[in-house]
């Protein structure tokens, strides 16, 4: 008996016994597939996570390297802002100082009083400030400056330096206001503290621009300061690849003191471009933009 | 369509029954072929031959299993096909190594004549008892490896073993087959 002949035997097998044996290959074939289906399900899902745990990182750390550089250059504005109240402070205001010296050292109530006085000081100078085009201050401004003048705000020194008296007030005013010879805030101003880094504001919205319109000029206002300070204080950074930024509505060109002009472009969707930060797209309240498009309307 | 369907076609005598057959069973008659013969257009032509030999045996064959019947037919065919075809040429592949693993189990003295208990049904009847004796694993990977003729990987990948486990059992099983041959008188 041969080999072959065995082999051919087994070709006589029962086909029960043959299908039986089909029946359990083909229930482990598709045991097999659904194993299969799992560990790819698995596979694409872990994957996914990865990814989204990558970008999630990405952003965070273009977000937190976008955040240190507006951090670290409003350091440097507010040191040169606080090195200019210095100087200004010992040679024109010592007044103020000395106003404020006292403020920090007495007690609260004491405090309470001289604001008083202070507050009174103002009004009684309304009109010069209103000339001046100089936001009134509160009661509270000034409180709140003797509380942080350590920090050196730029707010803060000159809210101490009119606290002090009406005489010194003009004289602070002009030293704090930096750029501006006359001592009249200018629309760059609207920057805040970024104001150290240019000489001029302008805008256009991307329809005017489109019809060959020129730049404005806009006017500054305390309200507007406030308004784009918040902006952009309380905006996120987004990488913009992940942003629906849609179509530009305003561009706004600074200009530095080499006449190069940067520009920010706001978007429809509340983002905000800044060439200083390509790749990266600043997303601002929906209130805050509102308030953004009043000011160039 | 259904398999009882399909062999009443075949009883009718009505031709659809191979379009069907070859529409539900094809693919899977061309895999039993080529297993065994290695090759695709020797394999088109033994699924061929098999739809005609179908014809030929239904009626007044019944089968109970359309597809384990068929999967016999197609086997036995490509069988003859190649050792017609390995009377001229003897190369390797898989069946050589099927037909060199079940030569452990066959008389090489040449005192026993394996046609003659082939025509006689005695050597089918007892491989159909020892495959039913045979446990479950055990005897799926016989007939897979020696019904189907199929590869060790393939057999492995199919039953999830490692290669080595199923050429071990598959070995032990030969073993098995021998003695149960010898007890049998088969061989000496």
């Amino acid at each position: 008996m041969r080999a072959e002949d065995l082999f051919k035997a087994m070709g006589e097998l029962d086909e029960e016994l043959i299908a039986r044996s089909d029946r359990r290959a083909s229930s482990g074939k598709r045991k097999r597939r659904g194993q299969n289906s799992v560990y790819r399900f698995a596979v694409v899902a872990i994957s996914a996570a990865a990814a989204v745990f990558l970008l999630l990182m990405a952003r965070d750390f273009i977000g937190t390297r976008g955040a240190q550089s507006t951090k670290s250059s409003q350091l440097v504005s507010q040191e040169k802002d606080g090195a200019q109240e210095d100087v200004v402070m010992a040679g024109e205001a010592p007044d103020a100082a000395e106003a404020a010296e006292e403020d920090k050292a007495a007690g609260p109530d004491e405090t309470q009083g001289k604001n008083g006085s202070k507050s009174e000081a103002v009004s009684e100078d309304g009109e010069a400030s209103e000339a001046d085009g100089v936001k009134a201050p509160t009661a509270a401004e000034p409180e709140a400056a003797a509380e942080t003048e350590s920090a050196g705000g730029n707010d803060s020194v000159r809210s101490n330096a009119e606290g002090a008296g009406a005489d010194s007030k003009a004289g602070a005013d002009s030293a704090a206001d930096a750029g501006s010879p006359d001592g009249e805030k200018e629309a760059v101003d609207l920057m805040g503290d970024k104001k150290g880094d240019y000489i001029s504001l302008e805008y256009i919205s991307a329809e005017d621009q489109a019809d060959g319109k020129s730049t404005t000029v806009p006017d500054y206002t305390p309200e507007g300061e406030e308004i784009l300070s918040r902006a952009f204080d309380n905006g996120k950074p987004v990488p913009s690849m992940m942003a629906n930024t849609g179509d530009p509505v305003y561009y706004v060109f600074l200009t530095k003191e080499n006449g190069k002009v940067d520009t920010i472009t706001f978007y429809e969707n509340s983002y905000v471009s800044m060439d200083n930060y390509p790749g990266v797209v600043m997303r601002i309240s929906q209130a805050d933009y509102e308030d953004v498009m009043t000011l160039f309307r | 369509m259904e398999d009882t369907e399909i062999i009443d076609l075949y009883w009718k005598r009505d031709e659809r029954a191979i379009e069907e057959t070859d529409h539900k069973y094809g693919k899977y008659c061309h895999t039993v072929a080529y297993n065994v013969l290695g090759d695709h257009e020797d394999s088109r032509e033994c699924v061929n031959d098999t739809w005609l030999r179908a014809w030929k045996s239904m009626p007044p064959q019944r089968p109970s299993v359309l597809r384990a019947f068929l999967a016999k037919i197609a086997r036995n065919l490509a069988f003859d096909r190649y050792r017609a075809r390995s009377a001229s040429k003897r190369g390797g592949g898989t069946m050589e190594a099927v037909l060199d693993e079940l030569a452990e189990c066959a008389d090489l003295s040449g005192k026993w004549n394996g046609e003659e208990l082939y025509a006689a049904g005695e050597l089918k009847e007892a491989i159909n008892q020892f495959v039913k004796d045979l446990p479950e694993r055990e005897g799926d990977l016989f007939v897979r490896r020696y019904f189907f003729a199929e590869a060790i990987p393939d057999i492995a990948k199919r039953y999830q073993m490692t290669e080595n486990n199923v050429t071990v059992i598959l070995s032990r099983t030969r073993k098995k087959l021998r003695n149960y041959l010898t007890e049998g008188g088969f061989m000496e």
